[in-house]
């Protein structure tokens, strides 16, 4: 009789236990392993639970090393590093204001101030059915005064939902540093990062965001950007080759929004809590300030599932980041525009007289049956950073079909006292 | 479903041999120090009755109430609570053997309660006796 344990890959306690009984039944020292209440039984646990616990760790921890089995979001992120993929994150809803501001007159007592500046940082309050939110603005806007008037007017200013927070580094090579925002609610559209040669120092060079080597050098000004634990993202600046080297003792400043998502998408009826100065650097009063809603919280987005992850990660692989079959196009759509419900790309060549050299690409937004030209213009811009030369792609609107079922009921007259066009109502109420 | 079962039937009458619960190994071989036959099973008796639920990975329903009941208040009733705990324990979980008594003394002097249980092994007649101390710590 053989002695091998014969259960290998069980994961279950008992089958576990049971092989260890079986093993010890072909030997003659000990009897007592099937009583419970022996130091054999004991032991026998102690060796199943550590057997079990062992099979249980090494199942789960190979199953978390493969794409399409993991669980745990952050092991999903790092596999997904392996493709380049990094997931998208929350998004800020954007409303449109437009505010009026009555200045005074000038220090010199006869004009009015030259310009007003609406201070950047968070500006206004609204709320929807759920909550009251704060809106941000991410750069001062300047406008000149009206001489005549002394009105200033600052018409559609963009405002992102969320705080607007910093978050400084020093460069420091005497230790290993990771640049992670300490924040998981970051929108990464809006975070932008300066850096300065020294902590004091006002001068600064504003990186921009990279996503591939292409057109990088050992001067240009990018960091890349990926998810960490928990949900952060961590900045990475260039070595030398890909991107300029950071110095020691450089310091770097982010500026970046911490948003709510799609909780504050609809907030509306904005009150006003920011800053507005003079040329004068006199704060205007909040009393002399009109403010008109332009365009409710929109486009609020959460961040990237888990699943969602597992799922475009291997397809953003496949694009290589540039838009050729029709295929590409439907992703890559989908990757700069999430608030899109659907996205079909065909080649012009398929219609009837065929139209060479444009990819129509029809896009159903997720709220709404249509995009606005706005929209389908930024679409088409971005787009064409990643489509080949001589092919333009062409935002078209789907054409939706609305069903209208028309239903015969029939029912049996003895069983109710209603009328015909009574339980019709009925029908249609529920 | 647990896949444990119990083989009394089969070792009636055989001997029974089985890991001394002390650990402590021969002096001459170096091996564990094995118990045998009566004494097996009062060190059975033994670890049941000190062995609290949920303290066996997966078992639950291994062990019994004893060790909690020690901090009850002393009176007749937690004295019956105590005895019907120690004879189910061993009825469900021991089939070697039969309770016939269990005797419990306080021992309020030194924090502990004596307990003595006889019982008969199945098979045998002679009248087996475990005596031992259960402290409330």
């Amino acid at each position: 009789m053989s002695a091998i344990p014969s259960q290998l890959t069980s994961l279950d306690f008992f089958e576990i236990k049971e092989s260890i009984k079986s093993y010890l039944r072909t030997r003659k020292e000990f009897t007592d392993y099937d009583f419970e209440g022996s130091s054999a039984s004991y032991l026998i646990d102690i060796l199943a639970y550590n057997t079990y616990y062992t099979a249980f760790n090494a199942n789960m921890a190979l199953n978390e090393a493969f794409l399409e089995t993991s669980t745990v979001r952050d092991n999903i992120v790092r596999i997904a590093k392996q493709l380049n993929y990094t997931p998208r994150s929350i998004k800020a809803p954007r409303a449109c204001v437009k505010l009026i501001a009555q200045t005074s007159v000038g220090l010199n007592g006869t004009t009015f101030p030259e310009y007003a500046t609406l201070r950047k940082g968070d500006v206004f309050v609204a709320d929807n059915d759920f909550d009251s939110y704060t809106f941000a603005l991410t750069q001062d806007i300047q406008v000149p005064v009206d001489s005549a008037t002394g009105r200033a007017t600052f018409d559609n200013v963009l405002v992102y939902q969320g705080n607007l927070l910093n978050y400084n580094f020093t460069v420091d090579y005497t230790k290993k540093q990771e640049y992670i925002i300490p924040d998981e609610n970051v929108d990464t559209g809006l975070l932008t990062v300066d850096i300065s040669p020294t902590a004091q120092s006002s001068e600064t060079d504003t990186y921009s965001p990279a996503k591939n080597v292409t057109n990088a050098d050992s001067t240009s000004r990018i960091y890349y950007l990926e998810e960490t634990d928990d949900m952060r993202y961590r900045i990475i600046f260039g070595d030398g080759s890909i991107g300029r080297k950071l110095i020691d003792g450089e310091y770097i400043r982010t500026t970046y929004v911490s948003t709510d998502g799609v909780e504050a998408n609809g907030a509306k009826g904005f009150d006003f809590i920011g800053n507005i100065v003079d040329s004068d650097q006199r704060t205007i009063s909040p009393n002399s300030i009109t403010l008109t809603t332009k365009d409710a919280a929109q486009d609020g987005e959460d961040r990237e599932t888990a699943l969602s992850v597992k799922f475009r990660a291997p397809r953003a692989y496949a694009t290589q980041n540039r838009a050729v079959t029709e295929n590409d196009f439907e992703h890559i759509v989908s990757e700069i525009y999430p608030q899109a419900a659907s996205v079909t790309a065909f080649g012009g060549e398929k219609l009837t007289p065929p139209v060479y050299g444009k990819v129509y690409v029809a896009i159903r937004p997720k709220t709404g049956n249509k995009l606005n030209e706005t929209t389908k213009n930024k679409i088409k811009k971005d787009l064409a950073k990643y489509s080949v030369a001589s092919i333009e792609p062409v935002i078209i609107d789907p054409t939706s079909f609305y069903v209208i079922p028309k239903s015969y009921v029939y029912y049996n007259g003895n069983d109710t006292n209603l009328t015909g066009s009574q339980l019709g109502t009925k029908i249609l109420r529920n | 479903m647990p896949s444990y079962r119990f083989r009394s039937e089969k070792y009636i009458s055989r001997g029974f041999k089985d890991l001394a619960i002390s650990f402590k190994d021969n002096p001459n071989t170096g091996d564990f120090g094995v118990v045998k036959n009566e004494n097996a099973i009062k060190q059975s008796v033994r670890n049941l009755i000190l062995t609290m639920f949920g303290e066996r990975p997966f078992q639950d329903e291994i062990g019994s109430r004893v060790k909690m009941l020690l901090f009850e208040q002393w009176d007749p009733f937690s004295v019956d609570a105590m005895r019907s705990e120690i004879m189910n324990c061993l009825s469900r979980l021991e089939p070697r053997i039969k309770v016939t008594s269990v005797r419990l003394r306080d021992d309020s002097a030194i924090n502990s309660v004596q307990v003595a249980i006889d019982y008969n092994i199945i098979g045998e007649s002679e009248v087996q006796n475990v005596d031992f101390l259960l402290e409330k710590a």
